[in-house]
């Protein structure tokens, strides 16, 4: 019983936000589908009665034109309520409930924290599961207009029966019971074929995918791999075929003997019954007879239905108990109020810091103590999946220490306020990304003032762009990417990254971040961008993440990350003297340009 | 008539595939359609009459059984047919198109994946590859049986009233015109609307995708986002509320046309003739009174099945396109094969421009590649390296010049076998969820001697301490496509495996595209002094960013603009003083000035 309210109070969270969005098209639904009911039980029985049984008893011609003119007129309403309802009030109803419910998911997974997006399990119970809110939504909207419908059926359909026989109530429920008792089994026994098949069906989605995409596409044409993977289809298909063909024979068993006992042995007994009465006894009249016959099946269908809906509405309902928590989420790092952050370079300093992704079994980083001066310029190198990327997300606090604490001119970062912290940092990403919007939102990442505009465009010259932005029409307002407009400008790979480093150059920052962001650019441009970078940050603190070593000479520090600990630090010359892991490193890349 | 046509291509495969599935499905919806017509007509008019004449009720009985025969007969066969049958019609249909389409995807040029038009037209149709051609069936059998019926009753209510009939046939021709205009409208609202919905999906996708939740939470470019999703629902809100009003009055009087029609007035006629004219009998009046019901129901689900079919019919007419596509390059059986020994390629006059493109790629290119040599292609973002090797490969076709191996034009030999003369890896390597050993050689294994080629290939690319830790060794399934207990190579790896392919695959010329992009530095050095040892007798050409690479190979190609700005080998370049010297002291100069001590 407690279960049944959480059901329905969780249905009815989901009903107000509905209501909230498209309030016209949430009434009209629901009594439209009442309405419905009432025309069906009026149409489909009681006005079959009532015309046989009319002209059985010689009522004259007017008596029934005045009914049938009545319900005709009961009809017309229908069908215009109808038409307002499904056509217009549900296209205009969805828009907004779409873009409603999908608002309401925006605000709050702006609030989410980075590493709910960075652990799967999190992701697909949290950001995932909430981004399929409005396609649930529709399921159910459905659902509930099933109940409503299905609900009004009963009510008409078996006051109807009470009314002109009460012993079709008794087969009408024979003929439920029996529906339903066969319709678990087959549901049940479809959800272990579906279980069983699915693997197959993942390997099989798997190999379509492969032809489809383009990635594959040059290694399959070089290749005999599609001979492989067509027999790997083959096979697949075939399994599936046994999983369906074991399946099918049970469920269609189920069927027949279900099948045989309503559509057949129950349907014959109803027919005798009725003709008995109509024909021995005469206590019924032929109208009936006709409209009765509909009628129980009318009634056992519909409320075979109502009762299916309900095993829909409780599996809706465990996707509710996921979007609740995801409402009812509070973040700990994103949007948090604390003190203001400075504005200029201050020293930053790592205490014992360690760091463990959420569900890992080891730490990413350990123990890790670094001082970084105000205006440093700190280079961090390392194998691949060492750490570097990871140390600087704790830094912009785009993650919070797992152990120890990271402080910044004397103050534990957690106590500044997260909005002022990061103004303190521009970044760059090897995987940045260019949104949809003009060129001037995208490298100020925000709405670009006007006041801003020669201050963007500065930014642009220094990062390389402005070759390209002369001959652009539009200038800094060329929207970028086909997203939102036609006119939209696609750019290639380095001109996307020459975007996102003018972000850096624009951003009134006190510290520069930047994980690899040459990785893209040929060598020229690499140069370029290196000597740019170096001129910039006379007044800033700097901290960068490269593989290529050339670029790491520059710093005043390096540190060298293996396995989340820093194994040597100082500058190139100490390094190179030291002759360790980083000498070793430098000479192999070097060995071919001398 | 364009559908119609289109609809009869697909149940023409079907029927080619399975042709029992065609009859069963058909005769399913047949039995299901005009069944109906037996228990509300017939067995209706049967009782009538028994009242009428007072007629035995053991003879009623005896009806009553024959009916519960029939009901067994016809249930036994549904059921059987949807519950059984049917799944093996599905999952045969399914084989067939996706074979079908996934041949001819392989067959299809490679710049048909570039081409924005074609790719869209390949994603629609596999997008809904699945579920169409059951639903084409479906539909098509559907409209047979809703036809058949209607067939019926119709000779039914002619029999006794035939003035019903063109009234019955005025509503159902006028309701299938309104209908018409409808879906015109929606499909024009959807149209409109497609770049709201497409802005809506962007943000919507900007927010949840994993990609770009960094940025969001490093700036406020979620606002300007937001402007425009917000922008883009009071648009859409707008176009909606133009067609779908008009919309919704032409469903109206549509309904109002139904319904009056068929509802009021042929009901009206019939029993004007009885009560007024005393016509026929009332056994008569209910027959034709339910026939009438009947064709009603037939008619109104008539119009949406019909839609249904229209649409399904744009979805072939799409996938028809697709089946129809003639590739440019093909198999030809044929061609010469080329021999099993190293070979010279030479280029003459080759340029290439992409499809729908006016700037040439590649322009005026003259090479000659003797057997053996070492060749490295070095230049800017775009010069052209990449179009360079895929035309080589034959993945395209030039379209100028020509590309001789052996002094014979490429586009003589038999496809398959040129192609396997090379073993490539490209920056964007895949790995196949598929055992070690099958991605190493690209093909089933097949013998002891391959097994070993496999394992050998795999050691020599560096791989054996990784090898040595997995229990399943070169029967290790990689990636979690299919299970989530496979196993996973960091990037570094799965690389190695890539250039184990090369070493596999007993091909004269190698073929390396930038394939060192994503190691860090002593993962690469050691990749390329692999690779040099075990290519020693190949031809060896490779792309790179980074000249040092390029050091050593025997002669160097440096594109500009698609064009070849210089050659030589790497002492005669930098004597040369150009270009590439210019651009290999950029690159070295850090590495000289802090390498030295």
């Amino acid at each position: 019983m407690k279960k049944f309210f959480h059901i329905i109070s969780n249905h009815l969270l989901m009903a107000k936000y509905f209501f909230k969005f498209a309030p016209a098209y949430f009434i009209m639904s629901f009594v439209f589908c009442v309405y419905v009911s009432f025309i069906d039980m009026l149409s489909g029985a009681y006005s079959i009665k009532y015309i046989f049984n009319g002209l059985s008893e010689g009522k004259t011609f007017k008596q029934i034109l005045l009914f049938l003119g009545f319900v005709s007129l009961a009809m017309i309403i229908r069908h215009i309520l109808g038409a307002i309802n499904a056509e217009y009030l549900s296209a205009m109803g969805w828009v907004k409930v779409r873009a409603g419910i999908r608002k309401l998911i925006f605000k709050q997974a702006q609030n989410m924290d980075l590493v709910y997006y960075e652990t799967p399990k999190f992701y697909t119970d949290f950001v995932w599961a909430a981004s399929q809110a409005d396609d649930k939504m529709g399921e159910m909207f459905y659902s509930w207009n099933v109940f409503v419908a299905r609900l009004g059926d009963i009510l008409f359909f078996g006051g109807f029966m009470l009314v002109t026989d009460k012993m079709l109530i008794l087969f009408a429920l024979i003929l439920l019971v029996i529906r339903l008792v066969f319709n678990t089994l087959i549901v049940k026994r479809r959800y272990k074929m579906h279980i069983e098949a699915k693997p197959h069906e993942r390997e099989r989605d798997y190999l379509t995918r492969v032809f489809y995409l383009a990635d594959y596409a040059k290694e399959i044409r070089l290749s005999d791999m599609h001979k492989m993977l067509f027999k790997r289809l083959k096979d697949t298909m075939a399994r599936i075929w046994r999983i369906n063909d074991e399946a099918g024979k049970t469920i269609s068993a189920y069927w027949v003997v279900s099948e045989l006992s309503t559509g057949g042995i129950l349907d014959f007994c109803i027919y005798l019954y009725l003709c008995f009465k109509t024909l021995v006894t005469k206590t019924l009249k032929f109208g009936d007879l006709a409209s009765l016959t509909g009628a129980v099946w009318n009634f056992a269908y519909r409320a075979g239905d109502f009762i299916n809906v309900l095993t829909d509405m409780s599996e809706q309902s465990l996707y509710v108990d996921n979007f609740r928590e995801f409402l009812a989420y509070k973040p700990s790092i994103e949007h948090q109020n604390g003190i203001n952050a400075p504005t200029t370079p201050k020293e930053i300093s790592l205490k014992n810091v360690s760091f463990k992704y959420e569900g890992a079994d080891s730490y990413s980083l350990r123990n890790i103590n670094l001082d970084i001066k105000p205006y440093e310029k700190l280079a961090i190198v390392g194998y691949n999946g060492a750490g570097k990327s990871t140390l600087v997300k704790l830094l912009m606090r785009l993650y919070d220490v797992t152990d120890g604490q990271i402080i910044m001119d004397g103050t534990d970062i957690r106590k500044y306020s997260t909005d002022s912290y990061r103004q303190v940092f521009g970044s760059v990403f090897q995987d940045y990304k260019v949104f949809a919007g003009t060129i001037a939102e995208n490298v100020e990442m925000d709405f670009a003032d006007d006041e801003r505009r020669s201050e963007i465009e500065n930014a642009l010259l220094k990062s390389g762009f402005s070759d390209k932005l002369k001959i652009l029409k539009k200038g800094i307002d060329t929207p970028l990417t086909r997203e939102f407009s036609e006119d939209g400008v696609n750019l290639s790979g380095g001109e996307e990254q020459k975007i996102a480093i003018a972000r850096i150059f624009a951003k009134n920052c006190a510290c520069v971040i930047m994980d690899e962001p040459s990785s893209a650019l040929d060598p020229i441009s690499e140069y370029k961008l290196n000597q740019t970078m170096m001129t910039l940050s006379e007044h800033k603190t700097v901290i960068f993440i490269s593989h290529r070593l050339s670029t790491t000479c520059m710093a005043d520090r390096i540190i060298m990350l293996e396995n989340g600990e820093i194994i040597e630090q100082g500058t190139h010359q100490e390094l190179m003297e030291q002759n360790g892991k980083y000498a070793d490193m430098f000479l192999k890349q070097a060995e071919k340009y001398r | 008539m364009k559908t119609l046509k289109n609809n009869f291509y697909m149940l023409r495969l079907i029927w080619q595939t399975c042709p029992m599935g065609v009859v069963c499905e058909m005769l399913h919806w047949f039995i299901r359609r005009v069944g109906e017509l037996f228990y509300s007509v017939f067995l209706l008019r049967f009782i009538m009459k028994a009242i009428e004449n007072g007629t035995e009720f053991s003879r009623v009985i005896m009806l009553l059984v024959l009916l519960l025969i029939y009901g067994v007969v016809t249930g036994t066969f549904i059921a059987w047919y949807w519950n059984w049958y049917r799944r093996k019609v599905k999952l045969k249909i399914d084989e067939m198109l996706l074979g079908k389409m996934y041949e001819k995807a392989v067959e299809c040029d490679l710049s048909c994946y570039e081409n924005p038009e074609f790719y869209d037209k390949y994603t629609r149709a596999n997008a809904e590859i699945l579920q169409r051609g059951m639903k084409i069936l479906e539909n098509c059998s559907r409209m047979i049986g809703i036809i058949a019926a209607a067939v019926v009753s119709i000779c039914i209510i002619a029999a006794w009233e035939p003035v019903v009939i063109p009234i019955v046939i005025v509503c159902a021709v006028g309701s299938i015109l309104i209908d018409k205009k409808r879906s015109n409208l929606k499909y024009k609202c959807y149209l409109d609307t497609t770049s709201q919905t497409r802005t809506q999906d962007y943000v919507k996708r900007t927010v949840y995708l994993q990609d770009y939740a960094k940025e969001l939470r490093l700036g406020n470019m979620f606002f300007p986002l937001l402007k425009h999703f917000d922008a883009s629902v009071k648009e859409a809100l707008q176009i909606t509320h133009h067609y779908y009003g008009m919309e919704a009055w032409l469903r109206v009087l549509r309904e109002l046309f139904m319904s009056f029609g068929t509802y009021l007035v042929a009901q009206g006629i019939i029993i004007f003739r009885y009560v007024e004219q005393k016509a026929y009998k009332l056994s008569d009046v209910v027959t034709i009174l339910n026939a009438a019901s009947v064709l009603q129901g037939n008619v109104y689900s008539m119009s949406w099945h019909m839609a249904d079919f229209i649409e399904n019919g744009l979805y072939v007419e799409n996938l028809r396109a697709f089946f129809e596509y003639e590739p440019q390059i093909t198999e030809d059986e044929n061609g010469n094969i080329p021999e099993n020994k190293p070979h010279r390629l030479t280029l003459k006059n080759v340029s290439f421009t992409y499809e729908g493109q006016s700037k040439p790629v590649l322009k005026n290119i003259n090479l000659d590649i003797p057997a053996g040599q070492k060749v490295a292609f070095v230049g800017h973002n775009g010069a052209g390296k990449s179009t360079l090797v895929k035309l080589l490969m034959r993945l395209y076709d030039v379209t100028e010049g020509e590309i001789l191996l052996d002094g014979i034009n490429i586009k003589d030999y038999k496809l398959s076998e040129y192609r396997h003369r090379f073993g490539t890896i490209f920056q964007d390597f895949k790995i196949f969820a598929a055992s070690i050993e099958e991605n190493v050689l690209l093909n089933p294994v097949k013998s002891k001697q391959e097994e070993q080629l496999a394992y050998d290939s795999v050691i020599a690319s560096g791989l054996k301490e990784k090898l040595d830790t997995l229990p399943n060794g070169m029967k290790t399934q990689l990636t979690r496509e299919f299970d989530d207990e496979g196993t996973i190579l960091s990037g570094g790896e799965f690389q190695k495996i890539a250039v184990a392919r090369v070493f596999a695959k007993q091909s004269s010329i190698a073929i390396l595209d930038e394939p060192s992009s994503a190691l860090d530095p002593i993962s690469e050095y050691e990749m390329f002094e692999n690779m040099m040892t075990a290519c020693k007798e190949k031809t060896v050409i490779f792309i790179s960013h980074r000249l040092s690479s390029a050091v050593s190979a025997d002669i160097i190609y440096m594109l500009e603009q698609g064009e070849i700005a210089e050659q030589g080998t790497h002492e005669e370049l930098m004597e040369k003083d150009g270009k590439y010297a210019k651009m290999f002291n950029m690159q070295s100069k850090q590495y000289r000035e802090g390498g030295v001590d």
